[in-house]
């Protein structure tokens, strides 16, 4: 491989800089195949736990007046033995995979990342930060120890790249920076934040887990922030996450010093917008004068 | 994108059958086509997928039976709900000029939109359907005045013809397939898995499947159709025999 959009994060070699984002599809090998055949580079996972889990009861999405969706799917997962099924299908496709993976505890973690470096998986991607499920993510995620003990264990009984993805916090650039000193190859950065939608009739959140995760559009200028300050600070490789919908955005978060992107929402409103966000991104390189991705990568930091 | 609506009428159309009408308090923005869907939110209750059985201004119409918490509380609840949708593909009606619809129990729910646009595009559109027992039936002309003929068939033996929805349209089809463009069938996946094995190589055939439909945009996959990579959410719910024919029969086997 050795085109314009080659992109190498956490050790991986892609063929470009665009993944999806986790918890877009991702739970069962036919998914894997959908993914695959709308232009991902790298397939992540739904996130994985322990044991499955059934998820919330519906309403579990919905989309906002405002822009961007409500979600708490409630970590819907088949459990460990989900995994290697995910693994082979994507090898089948020739995909790298990323393995989501939650936990209660830090020796749950660990489990999930042995079976899934067992299984073949490319990486794992550490979610340290669902915001709507109680114990699982963000209260992990916004206490910068804690995120340096879950890091540390994973990364090293693992031989395979851990990646870990951070929700907005107080804290996210000192939890960044104890990610990266505890082993962590690349930082996802950021998950969605968790916010609230009420029906002004039944006078009811809609959501059946009241809170939600909002994604889309109107959080992408926040993440945009968080990634362009954990990479001033740690100059770390970044996947950027939030928001991105079209090929503008791809271009400022990886200026903001984005190495790849995950797309997942605006997936949901138009299936061929990796192809749109590549395609735009040639275009723009073009009109550069640049003949690699990744020599634009933090270019707005002077 | 989320609306809201407020029940409005209750029609109990027969045994285990109700059609209720949903007052939007804005319109959907968008005109539903045959056989797309909703789900309708009961708040606190449950989110449930149904198929658009009428759309006009701004009132939506679904068809249903009491099947659990959130059927039962669209038939007891009043007072307000919430619309997702229109959602899924549908059928254009555009190009062709007659039609077998084949519905099984409730797969009758989208008939009414149906007739509409079939009357709209001059269409003609035969019905075939079939129940289990004949007390679930109701005259379809109430709801689709405009279809042609309506033939029943119900496992009871009491009304129409003495067996199965597919039994009847198999027989039908035998002898009239030629004078139809396409047949679409709603109902059982072991019902359209019949219509597809049997009917298929005589007309095409169109089917409307079911499946556990949760968030709708295709996000959770929940209703992916195992083992095809196909997801009924945005890629369904209406498919010809060929593209799902695997999945009717993987289900079958469980």
């Amino acid at each position: 491989m050795s085109g314009i959009l080659n992109t190498r994060i956490a050790g991986l070699t892609l063929e470009h800089p665009v993944l999806n984002a986790s918890g877009i599809l991702g739970s069962d090998p036919e998914h894997i195949d959908i993914l695959a055949s709308h232009g991902f580079s790298a397939i992540v996972t739904k996130t994985f736990t322990l044991n499955p889990r059934e998820g919330y009861n519906p309403p579990i999405l919905v989309e906002l007046r405002s822009g961007g969706f409500l979600n708490a799917i409630g970590l819907a997962n088949p459990g460990i033995q989900g995994i290697k099924p995910l693994v082979d299908r994507a090898k089948l496709l020739g995909k790298p995979i990323i393995i989501s993976i939650s936990g209660n505890s830090i020796e749950e973690f660990t489990k999930i990342a042995e079976v899934a470096e067992d299984s073949g998986a490319s990486a794992v991607e550490l979610n340290l930060s669902c915001p709507h499920v109680k114990g699982l993510g963000l209260e992990l995620g916004s206490d910068p120890f804690t995120v340096f003990l879950v890091a540390r264990e994973v990364s090293s009984i693992l031989k395979i790249p851990v990646i870990v993805k951070l929700g907005l916090s107080d804290r996210i650039i000192e939890s960044a920076g104890k990610a990266l000193e505890a082993g962590a190859r690349a930082l996802t950065l950021i998950n969605t934040i968790r916010a609230l939608a009420i029906d002004i009739y039944s006078f009811k959140p809609i959501l059946s887990n009241i809170y939600g995760g909002l994604s889309g559009p109107p959080i992408k200028p926040i993440a945009l922030r968080v990634v362009y300050d954990v990479y001033r600070e740690h100059r770390a490789e970044i996947i950027g996450c939030g928001g991105i919908s079209n090929w503008t955005d791809a271009a400022e978060f990886i200026l903001a010093g984005a190495r790849a992107i995950q797309v997942g929402s605006a997936f949901l409103k138009n299936r061929k917008v990796v192809y749109e966000i590549l395609e735009g991104i040639k275009k723009w390189m073009n009109v550069l004068g640049y003949s690699s991705v990744e020599s634009l990568v933090g270019r707005s930091h002077v | 994108m989320f609306r809201s609506a407020k029940k409005t009428r209750i029609m109990i159309l027969s045994e285990k059958y109700y059609y209720v009408e949903f007052s939007l308090l804005e319109d959907l923005g968008v005109e539903p086509r045959p056989l797309q869907f909703v789900n309708i939110w009961i708040p606190g209750v449950d989110e449930v997928p149904m198929s658009i059985s009428q759309y006009t201004e701004e009132k939506l119409y679904v068809l249903f039976k009491v099947v659990g918490e959130g059927t039962r509380g669209l038939r007891d609840r009043w007072g307000f709900f919430g619309v997702k949708g229109p959602l899924g593909n549908g059928i254009s009606l555009n190009n062709y000029s007659r039609v077998l619809f084949i519905a099984g129990g409730t797969g009758i729910a989208p008939l009414p939109l149906l007739a509409r646009h079939a009357e709209r595009n001059g269409v003609e559109l035969d019905v075939i359907w079939g129940v289990k027992k004949s007390s679930e039936l109701f005259d379809v002309k109430t709801l689709a005045p405009s279809v042609n003929n309506v033939y029943y068939a119900s496992e009871d033996c009491i009304v129409g013809y003495c067996g199965r929805a597919s039994d009847l349209a198999e027989r039908f089809l035998r002898e009239h397939a030629w004078r139809y463009d396409i047949v679409i069938c709603v109902g059982p996946k072991n019902m359209l898995l019949d219509i597809c094995r049997k009917a298929g190589s005589l007309v095409d055939v169109y089917v409307s499947l079911e499946a556990i439909v949760k968030c709708g945009f295709g996000a959770c996959g929940s209703c992916i159709l195992k083992p095809i990579p196909k997801l009924l959410c945005t890629d369904g719910p209406v498919f010809k025999c060929n593209e799902v024919y695997k999945h009717l029969e993987w289900n079958s086997q469980y």
